[in-house]
């Protein structure tokens, strides 16, 4: 459980830093920190049900991540002909991908699989008074431990194999904290939404699609048009993606300003994630 | 008295659409056009309940219990008025529903902790009382999805009863898995009212309300119809309802034409190779008494010669009870005794209340004591307890149970022919007779002497 746990101080550190912006959210911190137990069971659960049954059970989390990048990989590379530039930091199209498409699964999971997390846990909001704000934060957390999973596999033998670990990986997990920070701060305000407006999933699947193409993971940015990286600069998960690469593969680039971007955009989406979160959850029960 | 439950005008207010999209219409309409009507589900509901005081909440279906029980517990938003509530809720709506069934059981009391506001260690000294009082066995540690009806129930009370409430929050729960746990159950919210915790309690058993409660709202329409002695409000209610539905009838299970276990002429006397033959006391059950003597077993027959539980009202059970005596005993008394569903004890006789003395026994000798009771009672389901008590020593004025053992059955009364009148209403028939005569008339409307 050390990595739950780990989660967990990490977010008390990183709320605690916010008590100046706003005591509401170190209430939270409080009230996760108070529930811990409860949390930790519905990651549990969540881990669970997804592979209980399942025979290589927590492979899963490695072979979706790597079926997909052959894919992509032989798509782009052998059969389009894509050639990385030397800017990319590795010429193995594999490996480069990965870097680019864990995070972005990560992302788009949390929030796909948030989408519906209060309608599925019905029972529990109309029949007792049930903390719902830890439902969204539990599949993401859960999907944390999947990502570092995948992580500890295949990231750790990639990386070995091909390129030695520069000082940058250090970054990684400012990154994937950045990620979180924006990510849970979409799933509440998704998740909420959902419940008065029940095409947010539809919607959000082709919103996540299109996404998935605006942000560089199968193509370099390089290789957009000087005139519309304008746009690409609008995008966060672009800096996710950059960084990531930068921690794993030891790109060094400019970075500090997409990390502050991130930094702020993660606050903002969790406070207003959060705060939209709270003002319709007294109405849960009653739309449910 | 300290109000530990308080409610001002409480109101809860639907909107209904009539088709979905038209509350996003609503929502987006640029002049606020209104698209919804109104439906009130409660409306001016006031009162007060003090420490330690059970309400009863009447109402048919759709007159808005569930609904204000959710706005108590919070659940729901209020629309008008203001609920305070001080302490501890703990909460049954339908059934432990607050249980998640992917879940153990034992994470699931867990987390009912932590909802309540226990922390782990708290819950941690509270676990094994709840354990104990559900009596799941291993079950605990295997999720709650695969839990019987009756399992989930069990341990979603244990959950809600033993984790000391300032405030309790019953929703149906009480007529719910058997006998014997409906008895325990109805005992441990006595318990639990006389230890000063506030009750409110929705059933649509009126007798459950009237036992437990000694207030009583009526609810109708989302409004309160009445408020006061749970009697009363029973009595209104009860009145309202009948005119509605067909008489209560308590249906038998299909008899079965099966060929009697005993012939008649066989009954007076039973060997112990027939009682034991059929059985009703199960191998490992608990017994108390101090050990003189020892009931090993018990048959039970009905009429018509049947191994069976099931009798028809008026009708008549023969228990067989045998007992051995392990040390000598005097003026013994061979009794049976019969519990209804709120564990009343309803009724108690054996051979010392029939008149019948039984023989001093001696050690290791063995006596079958046959008793005819005759269910002169409503229809319901009963369990019963034997019992082979008697002095302490020749002699003495001390009676003392030299065994005892509980939970037997569950007997179940019925009363299947619609048609036919009643014998007696309410809980037993009382010996009674009725006579007539015919006197002078007295005019309408003339003044009565």
């Amino acid at each position: 459980m050390s990595e739950i746990n780990g989660g967990e101080s990490l977010f008390r550190l990183v709320f605690q830093k916010l008590i100046s912006l706003k005591v509401v959210a170190f209430r939270f911190a409080l009230e996760v920190v108070k529930n811990r137990y409860m949390l930790k069971c519905l990651v549990l659960r969540d881990l669970k049900s997804r592979y209980t049954g399942s025979f290589i059970g927590v492979f899963w989390a490695v072979i979706h991540p790597i079926v997909t990048v052959i894919t992509y990989s032989y798509v782009f590379s052998f059969v389009m002909k894509i050639r990385l530039t030397p800017d990319a930091g590795t010429n193995n199209f594999l490996l480069w991908l990965l870097c680019g498409l864990a995070p972005w699964i990560y992302f788009s999971d949390t929030i796909l699989r948030n989408v519906n997390v209060l309608i599925d846990n019905k029972m529990l909001i109309t029949k007792s008074l049930f903390p719902s704000e830890l439902l969204p934060l539990s599949i993401m957390l859960s999907n944390l431990l999947n990502h570092m999973i995948m992580f500890g596999i295949v990231g750790i033998v990639a990386i070995v194999i091909y390129k030695k670990i520069t000082i940058l990986i250090l970054y990684l997990p400012v990154y994937i904290f950045l990620l979180s920070l924006f990510g849970i701060g979409i799933s509440w305000l998704v998740s909420s939404i959902n419940i008065f407006f029940r095409d947010m999933g539809q919607i959000l699947v082709v919103v996540i699609n299109m996404w998935f193409f605006y942000t560089p993971i199968v193509y370099q940015s390089s290789m957009v048009p000087e005139n519309l990286r304008v746009l690409l600069r609008l995008n966060p998960m672009y800096y996710v993606v950059e960084g990531y690469r930068l921690s794993l593969l030891g790109i060094e680039h400019q970075h500090w300003k997409g990390m502050l971007l991130l930094l702020v955009l993660g606050i903002i989406s969790s406070i207003a994630g959060g705060f939209i979160f709270k003002r319709l959850k007294p109405d849960f029960a009653e739309m449910l | 008295m300290e109000k530990i439950v308080s409610l001002k005008g409480v109101g809860k207010k639907y909107k209904i659409y009539a088709r979905p999209h038209h509350r996003l219409k609503e929502l987006l309409h640029p002049h606020g056009k209104q698209y919804h009507n109104v439906f009130w589900a409660l409306r001016n509901i006031t009162f007060d309940l003090e420490r330690g005081e059970a309400i009863g909440l009447l109402g048919r279906n759709g007159s808005g219990k569930s609904t204000l029980l959710q706005l108590i517990c919070g659940i729901l938003r209020l629309t008008e008025g203001t609920i305070e509530t001080h302490g501890r809720i703990s909460a049954l709506l339908e059934l432990g529903a607050g249980f998640n069934p992917e879940f153990t059981g034992r994470a699931n009391v867990f987390m009912n902790g932590a909802i309540m506001g226990y922390t782990m260690e708290e819950m941690e000294e509270k676990m094994q009382t709840i354990i104990g009082y559900a009596d799941i066995g291993d079950f605990i540690d295997q999720p709650t999805k695969i839990y019987s009806t009756g399992m989930y129930v069990r341990l979603a009370f244990a959950c809600a009863v033993n984790v000391k409430p300032e405030i309790l929050i019953i929703d149906e729960a009480l007529s719910v898995g058997d006998i014997f746990f409906q008895q325990k159950s109805f005992n441990t919210i006595k318990e639990i009212i006389k230890g000063g915790t506030t009750c409110i309690v929705v059933s649509h058993d009126l007798e459950a309300l009237r036992t437990l409660c000694t207030r009583a709202i009526l609810l109708e329409r989302g409004e309160m119809a009445y408020i006061g002695s749970q009697v009363e409000a029973i009595n209104i209610y009860s009145h309202s309802v009948k005119r509605t539905k067909t008489a209560p009838v308590f249906i038998a299970p299909s008899s079965s034409p099966d060929a009697p276990h005993v012939s008649p002429e066989n009954r007076a006397l039973m060997s112990t190779d027939e009682i034991m033959s059929h059985n009703v006391i199960v191998k490992d059950i608990r017994r108390f008494g101090s050990g003189a003597m020892t009931i090993i077993g018990a048959r039970v027959l009905n009429r018509d010669g049947l191994d069976t539980f099931h009798v028809t009202m008026m009708e008549t059970l023969t228990f067989y009870i045998l007992v051995r005596a392990n040390e000598p005993v005097y003026d013994v008394n061979i009794m049976v005794s019969i519990y209804d569903r709120m564990g009343t004890f309803v009724f108690g006789g054996g051979n010392r209340e029939a008149g019948h003395i039984l023989p001093d026994l001696t050690a290791g000798q063995c006596i079958v004591v046959r008793i005819d009771i005759k269910f002169s009672v409503k229809p319901e389901e009963f369990s019963f307890g034997l019992v082979a008590k008697g002095p302490a020593h020749k002699g003495a004025d001390t009676i003392i149970s030299h065994d005892r053992v509980e939970m037997l059955g569950p007997i179940a009364v019925t009363f299947s022919h619609p048609e036919t009148m009643k014998p007696f209403h309410g809980i037993a028939r009382l010996p009674f007779e009725v006579q007539h005569s015919l006197v002078s008339n007295i005019p309408a409307g003339g003044n009565i002497p």
